[in-house]
């Protein structure tokens, strides 16, 4: 049976003036997967990301998201992916509820769409009675998850994460990654990128870029076979560049 | 004391290297202060007349060229009715409005005594107050010098000047 | 459409949860109206005067008294020498001093005239123009009431004045306008770049751009709440000083109101702009306010009337958004004129207005379009 692909970027390049951010980066994903994008930092990691989520162009290449040509249409891209921020994604002076019908009404859901599911959400994380809540008032983890959710509330086929566990404790981590398992085994595509390398054992295939270039991409497993390394972080050290200082 | 020192450095640093507050705090402000200052003035230099005279006689016309005489009056337009001119008030065309009565010669002859209507545009009341200071200082010269060249009274009419002492 | 009103109300939320926000976009007007309407005033009132009397005569006298019954000036101090007139000055008691030289009455009587000495305080020059002028007009009406007591029979021209739009003369009616000028522009500016720039600070801005909401669209949603809420504030302001300083709006209300939303919205735009050029709350602050505050307290012609200055000034006004307003809102509010008189400034605020929207709208698009920064 042949899987989808929703992603499918070949030979992507983005050139800013004379530096070169992508080279000819070429990688597919899958629909359903969870798909772990590392790299050191300036590798054109974020760069390829913007692409992907319609906010930049390629400077050449193919880029289908979504079955959506990102050179040509990156607005209608936008409408099927959700998009967690690195910073904060939820607004601090707004409660819990307000946030969810913002990105609920901002993505085209009614409200008559939106209640509902609103109230599911806030079941599942045990949160009924605090939808009245400010998010200022809320710890960190419980923040990431809910931005999450939110990211996630209107189906979008594919989400993408900017290291969305970033300064968060190990036991809330590991519960982020069982809501991002779960989100999956629905259908929904999960593009995350991270810093933690035991998170990247958590996906189904990852790529590591160096440099501007996709230096590896594979399932971890197979990876760690093929370079003999015991662990991910091993393996990144090992082929990954770190990030050199720009003139 | 030297630890604060040290604090003192490093925020002076910062302003330093902080370009934007550099021109923000200091440049602008300096600069804009040069520049706006010399507009920055009370002082009238210009008023601008609209003369309706409905005598059109020599006598009018040599009042009207006394006020232009001065460095403040000019006209700027020259009316056939009180409405036009107020119209002119309300445009901002005109500062003042001059009516001239028909009987203005005559009465400097002697038979009437003309009334001579001002309309001034008082937004600003002080420009107003003034102007109209101005006016009637400059008429009651004008009157001066048509009674000493009637010849009716002798140079050293009663009179009270006001000047400024050295 | 569905979007821009989740956002819309978002917007609107974030307004009123921030209570320093609403004490700023309301009191500070208020305040603004207060201050200039009642602390500042260029008129002349109760002004006080030394008189250095040496003719102690009739003349003297009567002049004396006719310059106190004036509204304008009082007595404060009668010196006895000449030396005296330099501390009453410098203690700045007095404004002005007015010198009587001897046997005054005695003079006008032999000669036909005589010379009265008037010093002003000339560190305040407008207050010093506007007492010698007052005590130059009252002395010339004593003047010819003299001459006309000798010459009953010869002609004298009789100027009266009729002011207009003022009668009262006061200075506010000048001011306010200015006032509201003012703070229209900052407020809209200020407010509406620091909601934009605060979006990018905190990062979800980015978050905005991801989402199918257009780059028009979180632009409106952004300004949207601010322009209602400038209207509010207009509202208040003109009730205010209706009320507070029985300044009604001598022409028609709904003209100003559209005056003022479009000017509402070169103010807004403005803001765009500003927020197009920083990624700092406190830098977009600072830049509005330079670059608005000054030039328009200055340049206006909202305190200092544009004819007095040199021409070079004129022309720089000229391309200030705030001096065609100004004469816009004095017009409608003092003057009672309609569109027909108006019609040239508001034409030329028109394009100034849509000048600034198209350049904000392009700036915006470009800086955040392939930085998102």
């Amino acid at each position: 049976m042949e899987r989808d692909k929703v992603i499918e970027v070949k030979d992507l390049v983005k050139r800013f003036g004379t530096f070169t951010a992508n080279d000819h980066l070429t990688f597919d994903v899958w629909r359903g997967e969870i798909f772990g994008f590392l790299g050191a930092n300036g590798a054109g990691k974020t760069t390829a990301i913007r692409i992907l989520c319609g906010l930049s162009r390629p400077t050449s290449g193919r880029v289908m998201v979504a079955g959506i040509d990102a050179s040509q249409k990156p607005e209608e891209i936008k409408k099927r992916i959700g998009y967690m921020s690195q910073r904060f994604s939820l607004y601090e002076d707004l409660t819990v509820s307000e946030n969810i019908e913002l990105y609920g009404g901002i993505y085209g859901m009614s409200m008559k769409e939106i209640v509902p599911r609103r109230e599911a959400l806030l079941e599942k994380l045990s949160f009924t009675s605090y939808g009245d809540m400010l998010i200022r008032a809320l710890p960190l983890g419980l923040k990431q998850k809910l931005a999450f959710s939110v990211a996630v509330f209107h189906d979008p086929e594919i989400v993408f994460l900017d290291e969305p566990t970033s300064g968060v404790d190990p036991i809330t981590r590991r519960q982020f990654w069982e809501m991002i398992y779960e989100t999956a085994s629905r259908g929904i595509t999960v593009f995350v990128t991270t810093h933690y390398m035991d998170e990247a054992s958590y996906c189904d295939r990852i790529s590591i870029m160096s440099e501007g270039r996709i230096v590896a991409l594979d399932s971890p497993s197979a990876l760690l076979r093929q370079y003999g390394t015991a662990s991910v972080e091993e393996l990144f050290v090992k082929i990954a560049r770190p990030q050199k200082i720009r003139e | 004391m030297k630890k604060l020192l040290f604090l003192l450095r490093k925020e002076f640093r910062q302003i330093r290297r902080n370009r934007f507050m550099i021109r923000a705090i200091i440049a602008v402000p300096i600069l804009q202060m040069l520049i706006f200052v010399p507009a920055i003035t009370f002082e009238i230099k210009r008023i601008d007349l609209a003369v309706i005279d409905n005598d059109r006689s020599q006598a009018s016309r040599e009042l009207v060229s006394k006020l232009t005489g001065s460095s403040f009056f000019v006209v700027t337009a020259t009316p056939a009715t009180v409405t036009e001119a107020e119209s002119m008030l309300l445009s901002g065309d005109a500062d003042i409005a001059l009516v001239i009565p028909p009987d203005f010669s005559r009465g400097l002859a002697g038979v009437t005594t003309p009334r001579l209507q001002v309309l001034a545009d008082a937004v600003n009341a002080s420009t107003a107050q003034l102007s109209w200071s101005y006016i009637t200082s400059v008429i009651r010269d004008f009157n001066r010098e048509v009674i000493i060249s009637t010849g009716m009274i002798p140079a050293n009419m009663a009179a009270i000047r006001t000047g400024s002492l050295p | 459409m569905k979007r821009l009103m989740a956002f819309v109300r978002k917007e609107f939320l974030h307004i009123f949860r921030d209570f320093r926000t609403l004490i700023i976009l309301f009191g500070i007007p208020a305040a603004q109206i207060l201050i200039f309407g009642y602390a500042v005033r260029t008129d002349l009132k109760d002004a006080g005067i030394a008189v250095l009397d040496n003719a102690r005569d009739g003349v003297s006298k009567e002049l004396i008294q006719k310059i106190e019954a004036s509204e304008f000036f009082y007595v404060k101090r009668y010196l006895a020498s000449y030396e005296e007139i330099d501390a009453a000055f410098r203690q700045g008691e007095i404004k002005a001093a007015i010198i009587f030289p001897g046997q005054i009455a005695a003079s006008v009587a032999r000669e036909g005239s005589a010379t009265i000495g008037i010093i002003a305080d000339g560190s305040e020059p407008n207050t010093a123009s506007l007492v010698t002028g007052y005590i130059t007009g009252i002395v010339n009406d004593y003047s010819s009431s003299l001459a006309s007591a000798v010459t009953s029979s010869l002609p004298l021209i009789v100027p009266e004045v009729r002011m207009y739009f003022n009668p009262g003369l006061k200075s506010h009616f000048m001011f306010i306008p200015g006032v509201i000028t003012l703070i229209l522009i900052l407020i809209c500016a200020l407010m509406t770049s620091v909601t934009i720039v605060r979006e990018k600070e905190y990062g979800t801005m980015e978050v905005l751009l991801v989402s199918p909401l257009k780059p028009w669209q979180i632009i409106i949603g952004k300004v949207t709440p601010y322009f209602f809420l400038s209207l509010v504030n207009v509202i208040v302001i003109l009730l205010m000083t209706w009320f507070v300083f029985g300044l009604p709006v001598r022409g028609s209300i709904p003209l100003l109101i559209a005056g003022c939303m479009l000017y509402i919205l070169l103010g807004l735009s403005f803001g765009i702009l500003v927020s197009a050029s920083t990624s700092k709350t406190e830098n977009a602050v600072f830049i509005s306010l330079l670059t608005l505050m000054l030039p328009t307290i200055l340049l206006s012609g909202f305190i200092f009337p544009i004819e007095n200055m040199p021409k070079v000034y004129d022309y720089v006004s000229m391309a200030l958004p705030p001096r065609w307003f100004v004469g816009i809102i004095r017009a409608i509010m003092i003057k009672g004129a309609g569109f027909g008189y108006i019609w040239k400034e508001t034409a030329i605020l028109a394009g100034m207005t849509l000048l600034i929207m198209v350049i904000s709208a392009r700036r915006f698009k470009t800086r955040l379009g392939e930085e998102g920064r």
